[in-house]
Parts: C-alpha cells; structure tokens; sequence
C-alpha cells in the first residue's frame, strides 16, 4: 500500500496547469483545485510524468519568463 | 479537596477535636461516619458530650456536602464498635480513615497510689483500650483494602510526665507505643498508623470543648483564668486551637502522609522541647 | 480492589418522596438491604450535584449485593439512587427494583437475600487483578493525571439506531482513521455488556474491505471473549439502552452502567430525555479530553453514513462534516498573518546601508567590512560579473570557502539579476562536476584551481571578477530587470534516484521569511551573528541574509573553528555574538565546551534547524543561561519551503517533558497533515506534513516530472503545497510534531540525506554488484553515536579498501559510511526488499594478524592505537586512515578529549585531517 495518493503506482492521473504555466501532477479521484485547469489524462502515472516532463520545460513562473525574453534586448 | 471520596470514622465526634476534625474532614470531601457515647458516664466527673451535640456536628458536616452515618456507641463495647463499622462498610463501601479521639480527662489529680482501682481500669480501659478496640473493628477491613489511615489522637502526657496525672499519662504513652506497634503490623498492607499528641487546647466555643478545663480542675487551677495560666507555661505563649489539631489530622489522613508511619506528630507549641 | 467495571448506578428523580413506603417496599424486595435516607440542600446546589455524583460512584460490597439511597433535597424533590453489583443484580434488574420501589409496579424480590455481610468478604482480597490497559497512541493522555476520568456528550437526533453492530461498524472506521499506521486489517473494538457481568467481548475487522453493512455484519458476528491477558481494545462500546426498557421511571433518569470506565475510551450509548445520546468516557491518563470530544463528533458524523448508505464502501465513510473540515484546517494555519511584500533581497540590503552605512555588516579574521563597504565592493563586483558575460536571469555558480568576500560575491551575483548555485569546496571534484551540469551555469566564481569545469563554464576567480568590474567603482549597481518573484539561488539536496537534485528560490521567499521572523526575534542592528553553516546548506541562506537584511554583524566562521568546540567557543565569546544558529548535534559539543568556562556568552537567541532536537539535552544550558537571558527556539524546516516552517520557543518545563512539539508555522506559512489517501488527517493523528505558503519553492531545476510530483495543487487555496514526506501530526492545540520520516531519507548531524543516493553510489561503483544501506544509533540517547552502516557484494577480485576510496572521491564526508561489510548476499524480505533486520553487526576490515601490533614501543603511537581503539570499538593498525575507519568529526572531538584524559599533547583538528593514520599523528605531535 502506497503511502500518498500522489505515489500510488495504480491509480489515475491528470495533469494540472495554473496562470504561471507551473504543473501539478494530481489524483483522478479529487476535486480540480480553483485556478487550475485539466491538461492532460486522465492516465496511469508514469504517462503523466512523461507529458510533465515532455511539456514543461523551465519551473520558472511563465511572467518570469516572459519579462526576460522581453528584456534580452 | 484533600480527602475527596474518602470515608472517614471519628470517634469521640460530638465535641472539641473530635467535632473539628469531622468538620475538617467534611470541608476536604470526605464522608463520614460519627461515632459518640453520647451520654454521661459514670465514674467520668464531667459531663460528656450529648446527642444533641453529636447530631449538630453531623449537620454541620452535612452543611458541607458530605453524607454523614452518625451512632452512639461506647469505645469499651467491642461488639457495638463493629456493628458500626459493618454499617459503615454497607453504607459507604469502604473506610478510608480512622480517628480515635474519644477519651477521658478525669478521674485525675491525685498521686498515683490514690488512685482507686475503678478509677485506674476506667481511664485505661476507654484511653488506651478503647483505642485498640476501635482498630480492631476496622483493622482486617483496611488491610484487605491495602489502604487506610489510623490517627490516634494521643497528648504531650503520651511523651512526658505529668503531676498527678498517672492513669492519663500512662495511657496516653500506651496509645504512643501502640500506634508503633500496630504501624509494623499494618506496614506491609499500606495501613498507616500515627499517634497525633496535642499540647494544652482551648476550649473553643464553637467546637464546645471543655476538655481543658476540667484538666484545670483536677489540678485545682482556678477555671476562671485557666486559660491565662496554661498560656503562660507554653514557650509560644499562645493555647492550641481545636483547628490546629484538626489541620494535623486531616494531613495524617489523606495521601499527602503516604509515607509516615509509626510516627508521632506533636501539636504543642513547642512544650516538649524544652 | 472491588473491580469497579461490574458495578453499575441508576438514580431516578422524584418530584417528593415517602422514604417509609420506599424503605417498607425495599424491606420485602431486598431483605437485610436498608434504604439510607440522606437529608440534602437545594437540588441545584452545587453541593448536591456533588453528592449525587458521590452516590452514584460509590461502589458495594459484592455480597452486600445493593444499596438503596434516597437524597431528599430541601427544595422538595428526592433522588433514589440504587448502586449494585452486576452479579448480583443485572441492569434489568436494577431498573425493574426502581420501578417497584416507585410503585410503578410488582416486582419480584431479588436475589441475592443476603444476612448481614461478613467485613471482608474472600472476593476483596488480593484481588488486584486488573487487565493490562494500554493507552492508545493518538490518545494524547497525560500519564500524571492518575486515575481521573472524564465524560463528553452528544446528543443525537430523534430516531438513531441504538443497535450494537451499527456502532461498532462506525467505531471501526473511526478507528482505523486514528490508528492509520497500524494495517486497516486489524482494527479491534471492543463490547462491553451493561446487562450481566462477563468479560470483555472484542472483534477485529477489516475496514478496507466491502461495505458498511457488511462490516456491521461480520463486526456482529465475530465478537468473541477478549483474551484475559491481552490489554483492553483502546475503543469499546456499552449499550446502555434497550428497547424492552418498559419502566416509566419518569423524565429524569441517570444510568451509571460502570464505575470505573472498561476501556481507554468507551462509547456509552444512553437514552436521555426521551432521545438516544452519546457519551464518551475516558481516564485523563489514557485519552486526553480535546481527543474523546472529537472522536464523539467524528463516530457521530460516521454513524451517519452507517445508518444511511450501508452500500458505501467501509473506507469511504467520512468522519467531517463542513464545520469539522474548517476547523481541522484551520488548526494548521500560523497564527498571525504576514506583513510583508515582494522585493528583491538586494534591494532590501541596499535599504539597510543606507540606514547604518557604517555599521559593520561583515568580519572574518582578517577584515571587517562596513555595510557601506559591502554594498560598494559587491557593486563592483556585479559589474565585473556583467563583464564576465553574465546577464538577468542566468546561473552563477559559486565554489569558496566562507568568508568576507563569499558574501560580497553572492550580494553581486543578486545584484547582477543572477541566480547562485553554492558549491562547497570541500566536496568530491565528481559532485562538484554534478552540480555544474545539472544546474548549467556558465559562469563559475571559485578559488579552487582544480574545479572541474566542463566545455562551456567559465571559472573565474574573485579577484579577476573585481578587475573586471573596477572602472564602475562607486558608480552603483548594474542596470538590471530583475524582480522579487525571480529565483535568488538553488540549493542542491540530497535525491532519492542516485542523484542530488536542486531546489530553485525565489527573493520574495526569502523576504518573506525575514519578515514573518525580524518582529517576533528582535533582530536588529544590535545583533551579531555567526556565519557557521556551508553555504551549500540552506541553512546559511538564513544566516547570511537573516542578518544582512536586519542591519546585523555577520562573523565569518572559519572552517578549522566550526570543528572546534573550544576554538568556536572562544570566537562566540571574542565577537560577542548574540544570534546562534545551530545544528542539536553541533550545539551539544558547544553546550559541552561552555560548560566548564567562568565567564558567559552574550547570546541571546539560539534557533535549531536541520535535525530533531531531543529538548532534555537543553537542561544543561538552560541551567548557565535562563530562558530570560537566552531564547531557544526549535525550528522545523524543509529546503524546498526556504529554511523554515514553524517555530517553538522552549522553555525548561519543555526540556524536562522531552517535548517534541515545533510549534506553530510561521506567519505566511501552514501546514497540513493527511493521511494515505491524501484526506486530512484527524487533528493528534499521525500522517504525512504537507507545507503551503509563501516558502514554497518553485521546484526542481530540470526536473519537471518531480516538481509536478512533490509540488502539488492547494486544494483549499489553489496555490501550491510541497509534500515533505516528513511524518508528524498536528495536535487539537495547532502545534506540529515533526516525527520523522515516511520513507527513507535520514538525518545525520543535521544533514539531509537520502539513503537510496548512498545505496545507489554504491551499487554503481566499480566491483560492487548489490548493496544495502542502513542508519544505525548504538546509543539510543546518544545520537552522536548515529552512523552508516553500509553493506556491499563484492565482485572477486574487489575489496573493501579499494571501494572506501572510490566512495571518498564521489560522495561528500557526511555522506560516507562508516563501516562497509562484504556480504555474499544481501537478505531480501519476502516482498524482495533488503532485510534490514537481517544485515549483520558491521565489521571493520580484519587486520591481517601479520600488521597488528598491540605495541609499537613508542609511548605516543600506542596511546593513539588505545584512544581509536575505544572510540571505534574495534582494534586499529597504525597505517588505518582515520576516515577511512568511519571517522567523522564527532569522533575527532571525543578523540581529543580522550587523548587530553590520558595527559597526550593536545591535538586540532586540522592535524588531524592532514595525518590521518596512527603512524603520521605520532611523527606529528612530537
């Protein structure tokens, strides 16, 4: 037996985005939190993992991001 | 609430120490049982206290919240002694504490070979025996309990002499060396045993002792200013109250004296030092 | 001791009474059974509550069978209360009497018809036979509150079921909420029968499998006599209503169904003003009292689901209604808000200059350096960092050892609108390498001529930097437009896949924690503080900013003093520093050191961090600085949610409790605790901490997959939690206990680590084919004993000796095990797991009989072989490398005291680390 949902090998996933393109892995199970919308699944784990790691290139928050990309001038 | 759920029998209930005590008792939550001759007895030179007296420190007691089982019985009547206990027992289901208090101050003052045989046997037999019979009443009881506190109530005549006072001194030094005794026997079922000796006490309104002054007549101190007198020989210059006696009782008795056995405590004001 | 569990009370109330017609009924009922008449006060007198209390607890003597008592109060009404003993008379019984002395009806006489009892009757002897009673582990009794029992009620709604199954279906899903570490197979509830004296009855159930109806069934059908020996089920039940109650005994009636409560909590079932109504009862030393109120409340909610959908499966049923769900999350939430806003850490520093310029912001041994000096050479020094090539946004990494130019270093890296990547000097050139990659800076600050720096990184010295930035003296900062919510560092942690993985900080964090901590710990321009901690340790993110952005003296600690004890000492009296930031571990050396000193420190604040601290190690300070001079404050922090979380100010009445409490969060911060299933923990419950607030990192640098696992969706607030994998709970009064881990991650002398990394270092090492890792403590008080005990199959022709020195070029010293045992096989548990109970005492190499000599003839080496020999416990050869052994800095300083025992010349540290055999120590300390 798993000791956190968010570990549970068997269990089902969807990936979760907010405003700052930042992702959350999150059970099938519960609720979508305010602020944050259904990207991917619902699937088994390892396939959200890969979808995270196929999608969201750079943790920092994408305001963050996007005033550097203006700034390089 | 220093006795809270605890039964407590006193005997000698009706007045002075013994009603102090049960009124100190009820104070700290205990319940108790009142035991008291209630009655004059013959061959006693003063007046002993009365039912009335018995049945007014039971309410006194009641005023407090406690339940209170009240009986006339004699401290040389074996059998009436345990019937009591049996009823305690039935009623409260246990007996937590054991004061004997009842005793007699006179017949006195005279030399000890006036003393008549009468008057030696009755002074031994409700002073010392009565005191014995009592713990034999409730002793297989609070031993099978594994609990429970025995308080003799003895005097400073239990640890020094006294002028013309020797059937009272002797038995008061056999209550001492009796509550040492019973205090091994007990040890090992958690029964403790202490003699409580107080020194001169006033003979206090409310509680209506008369105690001291019938020590002052034996010794043929005028009663007018006995109490100036006595007050006067003790190194505190003060008399006992009947509280201070009953204060050191209801220590004896509750939890807080879990450790003291075979002891004496002396309420005297330092008399005995000198 | 008359077993008080088989007693039982009623008391009816009477609007007045006839004691005689009573007493004369009583007489042919219950023959030699007097009714006791006892006058009372008012009814509502406190005074009479307490008798009726007293009444109805007092036990009879079994023979005596029952007694009868009327209290007639002086306001007119009377209470009869019957007390009895259950063999004698059953709860029927008892009820069937009361009705026939009320005249309500016939009844017949009861037996037993007892003559007048003997005192002492045979049962009452000896008969201290009392089952075992074990607290339950989230009881949360106080073990000094004797034999007092306290009650809680709840009434229920019109129409509850009163059946037995139903309620113990509902304890049990309760139950297996509050003991969630013990397997949902086995929880075990107990019965207890009001009506006739019996033995306990228990059944144990299976809460995770099929529905709420079938676990009242099964529950029903299982009850069997609990074992006599075995302890109490913790939660038992008593059903103290029947629907054959027939007796109108009148509106107010109080059944008592025990005197003494049969288990640690117990349910009471009772009918109470024409409704059922729910009562917990519990002794203060098995349960406390916030404890047995909400378990009513929770067993109440869960009943429901019992009664209504019996369909549901059993884990499903829930135990929080709306109101209860709040409360709970409430609890973990700090208790003030937090005052703050996002900046920039440079920006605020600026600040501090500005206000105290002259004021000495940095000293190490050769220098001290005014804050108007730092912001000046850290100004040069971003400008030369701009020079160097680097620009907003990018990674910096920093490799050099503390000091006042370390400081100034990272102030310009900031102030470059840079983020630093800290490194320690002191690592293994691989880890080094490591971390240059993984976290890709192209710039790299450092003194260390053999940082291996790939294709692509730029090494740059400090002081070509500050060339590179000299022609901007004085002119201020480089133009940058960087802000608060931008990263400021990343600090690399242990990482359970083989590979340390590093967390990314934002400014507004950092701030953040300054702001929720500068009110509450004075911290202030007065104060001076130690810069101890590796900078690769984010412990030092607070030291170093706590004090810089407060107008603090920071005092560089060098690293030969961080590992002296006395030497450290000395430095905290020397600087007179007022803030100390300590490790448990490092702090006991330090208690230890100050102890034998006549004059005092001047430290006012000591904050733990970075391990557990067992609080009675404290006394011993507490007893030279009082909590009125020196506040301890014990910290709970994680990396990943910048430094720290919560706070507790301790106190010596803490010490002598062993409290393990951390206290609150920090305003800003808050914490839940949930169980297995991602749910809520009950508050006092055991489950996993999750953090929330404004510490939260912004995850793992390059590492998505893992951010999105351990960074989760706030389902309360939407924002983000990071799931720490720390075990705790959160007790009823909102403070957070830190029990350990879920898994396997340690902590040794403060440092993080995971023991999978170590297992997979070793597994990848050159001769090794399988391997196990352990923590061992030999002392269990004692957690300087705490050590690695690695255990490796070796492929032939590989050795111990080979492979301790592989692990010294790959793994930092904290890291290193201290014993590394060849095994032929690694135990494997039946799940395929290594057995860790399995693996053997460790060995230490075997000396070959040829090497050991248990005298070399020189007074000096011989002593060294006695002092190894009792510090590690087992014999030494004069050519055995120190760390090789599994020595560590801990055992330097035992060593050294061991040696100043036996009158040997004195020994530091650092002579130590540079002759580390018998051999090289005796030449040198001659």
């Amino acid at each position: 037996m798993s000791t956190n949902p968010f570990d549970d090998e068997n269990g089902e996933f969807y990936v979760l985005v907010n405003d700052e393109e930042q992702h959350s892995l999150w059970p099938a199970f519960a609720d979508v939190p305010a602020g944050w919308t259904v990207v991917f699944g619902p699937d088994e784990r390892p396939a959200a993992i890969e979808y995270v790691e196929a999608n969201w290139q750079d943790i920092r928050p994408k305001s963050l991001r996007a005033a550097l990309a203006g700034s390089d001038a | 609430m220093r006795l809270a759920a605890k039964t407590a029998i006193i005997t000698g209930a009706a007045r002075g120490i013994g009603r102090a005590c049960a009124v100190a008792f009820a104070r700290e939550g205990a319940d108790l049982v009142l035991i008291d001759a209630a009655r004059d007895l013959p061959g006693v030179p003063y007046p002993l206290g009365t039912a009335s007296q018995l049945a007014h420190t039971a309410d006194l007691c009641r005023e407090q919240g406690s339940a209170v089982l009240v009986r006339h019985a004699d401290v040389r009547d074996l059998a009436g002694l345990e019937d009591v206990t049996q009823e305690a027992y039935q009623r409260f289901g246990r007996i937590d504490a054991l004061v004997n208090n009842a005793g007699i101050a006179a017949p006195s003052g005279k030399a000890a070979h006036d003393v008549t045989e009468d008057e030696w046997e009755l002074m031994i037999d409700i002073d010392l025996s009565g005191t014995w019979r009592m713990i034999k009443a409730v002793g297989k009881l609070m031993t099978a309990q594994r609990s429970g506190s025995i308080v003799n109530v003895a005097s400073t005549a239990g640890l020094v002499g006294y002028r013309y006072f020797a059937g009272y001194v002797a038995a008061k030094h056999g209550v001492v060396g009796l509550t040492k005794a019973v205090a091994l026997d007990y040890g090992p079922s958690k029964v403790r045993v202490n003699a409580l000796c107080p020194g001169s006490v006033r003979d206090d309104h409310d509680a209506e002792g008369r105690m001291l002054s019938e020590i002052a007549r034996s010794l043929d101190v005028p009663v007018a200013d006995h109490e100036e007198t006595f007050r006067q020989a003790q190194p505190m210059n003060a008399l006992i109250e009947v509280d201070d006696i009953a204060a050191a009782a209801v220590w004896l008795a509750s939890d807080e004296s879990r450790q003291v056995t075979g002891s004496v405590l002396t309420v005297d004001g330092g008399f005995t030092a000198r | 001791m008359l077993n008080r569990k088989d007693h039982h009370a009623l008391r009816v109330r009477l609007p007045g009474a006839d004691a005689e017609l009573i007493a004369k009924r009583l007489s042919e009922l219950a023959p030699h059974t007097p009714l006791w008449v006892e006058p009372a006060g008012p009814s509502t007198d406190p005074l009479s509550a307490r008798r009726r209390a007293r009444e109805t607890t007092r036990p009879v003597p079994p023979a005596a069978g029952v007694r009868a008592v009327l209290i007639e109060y002086s306001d007119g009404p009377a209470d009869l209360v019957l007390v009895a003993h259950r063999a004698a008379v059953g709860r029927s019984a008892l009820r069937r009497l009361a009705a026939a002395l009320l005249g309500e009806t016939e009844a017949e006489p009861i037996v037993p018809a007892v003559p007048s009892v003997s005192v002492v009757p045979a049962a009452d002897t000896g008969s201290d036979v009392r089952l075992p009673v074990v607290a339950p582990g989230w009881g949360m009794g106080d073990p000094r509150a004797g034999d007092e029992v306290r009650e809680h009620r709840l009434a229920l709604p019109a129409g509850t079921a009163a059946d037995p199954a139903s309620w113990l279906a509902a304890i049990a899903v309760v139950l297996a909420r509050y003991s969630p570490e013990e397997s949902q197979e086995s929880v075990t509830v107990g019965l207890f029968d009001a009506e006739r004296p019996g033995p306990l009855r228990a059944a144990t159930a299976n809460v995770a499998a099929g529905t709420l109806g079938d676990l009242a069934t099964r529950i029903a059908q299982d009850l069997v006599m609990a074992p006599a020996s075995a302890p109490a089920p913790s939660v038992g039940l008593v059903v103290d209503v029947s629907e054959e109650d027939s007796e109108d005994l009148g509106a107010d009636v109080e059944s008592t169904p025990f005197l003494e409560p049969p288990f640690p909590l117990t349910i009471v079932l009772s009918r109470m003003a024409g409704g059922v109504s729910l009562r917990a009862v519990h002794r203060l030393a098995d349960v406390g009292p916030q404890m047995a109120a909400q378990f009513l409340r929770h067993l109440a909610h869960a009943h429901r689901y019992v009664a209504v959908t019996p369909d549901l499966p059993a884990v499903r049923a829930g135990l929080y209604d709306a109101a209860e769900l709040r409360r709970i999350r409430e609890l973990g939430l700090p208790p003030r808000a937090l005052d703050t806003r996002p900046r920039r850490i440079e920006k605020v520093f600026a600040e501090r200059a500005a206000e105290t310029p002259d004021a000495v912001a940095l000293s190490d041994d050769d220098l001290q350096v005014t804050y108007r000096e730092l912001d000046e050479w850290s100004d040069q020094l971003a400008h030369g960092l701009r020079g160097a090539g680097v620009r907003d946004g990018d990674f910096v990494g920093v490799c050099l050892d503390r000091s006042a130019e370390l400081i100034a270093i990272l102030l310009a890296i900031l102030k470059a609108g840079a983020v630093y990547v800290p490194m320690d000097p002191a690592y293994p050139v691989d880890r080094l390498a490591y971390t240059t990659e993984d976290s890709g800076i192209g710039v790299l600050v450092t003194r260390l001529a053999e940082f291996p720096a790939p294709d692509g990184v730029q090494a740059v010295t400090p002081d070509r930097i500050s060339e590179l930035g000299a022609p901007h003296e004085r002119t201020g900062p480089p133009a940058s437009a960087a802000r608060p919510a931008d990263p400021a560092y990343v600090i690399y942690t242990s990482g359970s896949t083989g590979r340390p993985k590093g967390v990314l900080v934002a400014h507004a964090n950092v701030i953040s924690l300054l702001d929720a901590t500068r009110d509450g710990f004075g911290l202030g321009s007065a104060d001076v503080w130690t810069f101890f901690h590796s900078i690769a340790f984010d412990f030092s993110v607070w030291e170093v900013w706590g004090s810089l952005l407060t107008g603090g003296q920071l005092v560089v600690v060098p690293y030969w003093v961080s590992r002296s004890p006395e030497q450290f000492r000395a430095l905290l009296r020397d600087r007179k520093v007022t803030v100390l930031n300590q490790t448990p571990s490092a702090f006991l050396q330090l208690v230890a050191a100050d102890r034998g000193c006549h004059d005092q420190l001047a430290v006012r604040l000591v904050i733990f961090g970075g391990e557990a601290l067992e609080t009675p190690a404290l006394l011993p300070w507490l007893d030279r600085y009082p909590e009125s001079r020196c506040r301890l404050v014990n910290m709970y922090g994680i990396t990943e949610t910048t430094v720290h979380v919560t706070e507790q100010t301790l106190d010596r009445g803490m010490a002598l409790c062993g409290s393990r409490s951390v206290g609150r969060p920090l305003p800003g911060w808050n914490v839940y605790v949930m169980d297995a299933a991602g749910r809520p923990a009950p508050p006092g419950v055991i489950g996993e901490i999750y953090v929330g607030g404004a510490g939260v990192a912004l995850g793992y640098l390059g590492k998505p997959g893992l951010t999105a696992q351990r960074f989760p969706a706030d389902p309360v607030t939407g924002e983000r939690l990071y799931r720490s994998g720390d075990r705790g709970r959160l007790r009823p009064d909102g403070m957070l206990e830190h029990l350990g881990r879920m898994d396997n991650q340690v902590k040794l002398r403060g440092f993080r680590i995971e023991l999978d990394e170590i297992r997979l270092v070793l597994v990848e090492s050159p001769g090794v084919t399988a391997a196990a890792v352990m923590l061992r403590q030999e002392d269990p008080d004692d957690p300087a004993t705490a050590r690695l005990d690695a255990y490796v199959v070796l492929s032939d022709g590989a050795s111990t000796a080979d492979l301790r020195q592989h692990l010294a070029r790959v793994l930092p010293d904290y890291m290193l095990p201290s014993t590394v045992t060849a095994l032929p096989v690694i135990p494997l548990t039946a799940n395929g797991k290594a057995d860790l109970k399995a693996l053997p005492a460790p060995v230490a190499d075997p000396p070959t009989p040829a090497e050991t000599v248990e005298s070399t003839g020189d007074e000096i080496a011989d002593g060294l072989l006695e002092v190894w020999q009792e510090i590690f416990g087992f014999p030494v050869r004069v050519t055995d490398d120190f760390f090789a052994l599994g020595g560590n800095s801990l055992f330097a300083v035992r060593m050294a005291a061991a040696m100043r025992e036996r009158g040997m010349p004195a020994l530091h540290p650092r002579t130590l680390y540079l002759n580390p055999t018998v051999g090289q120590l005796t030449i040198a300390l001659r």
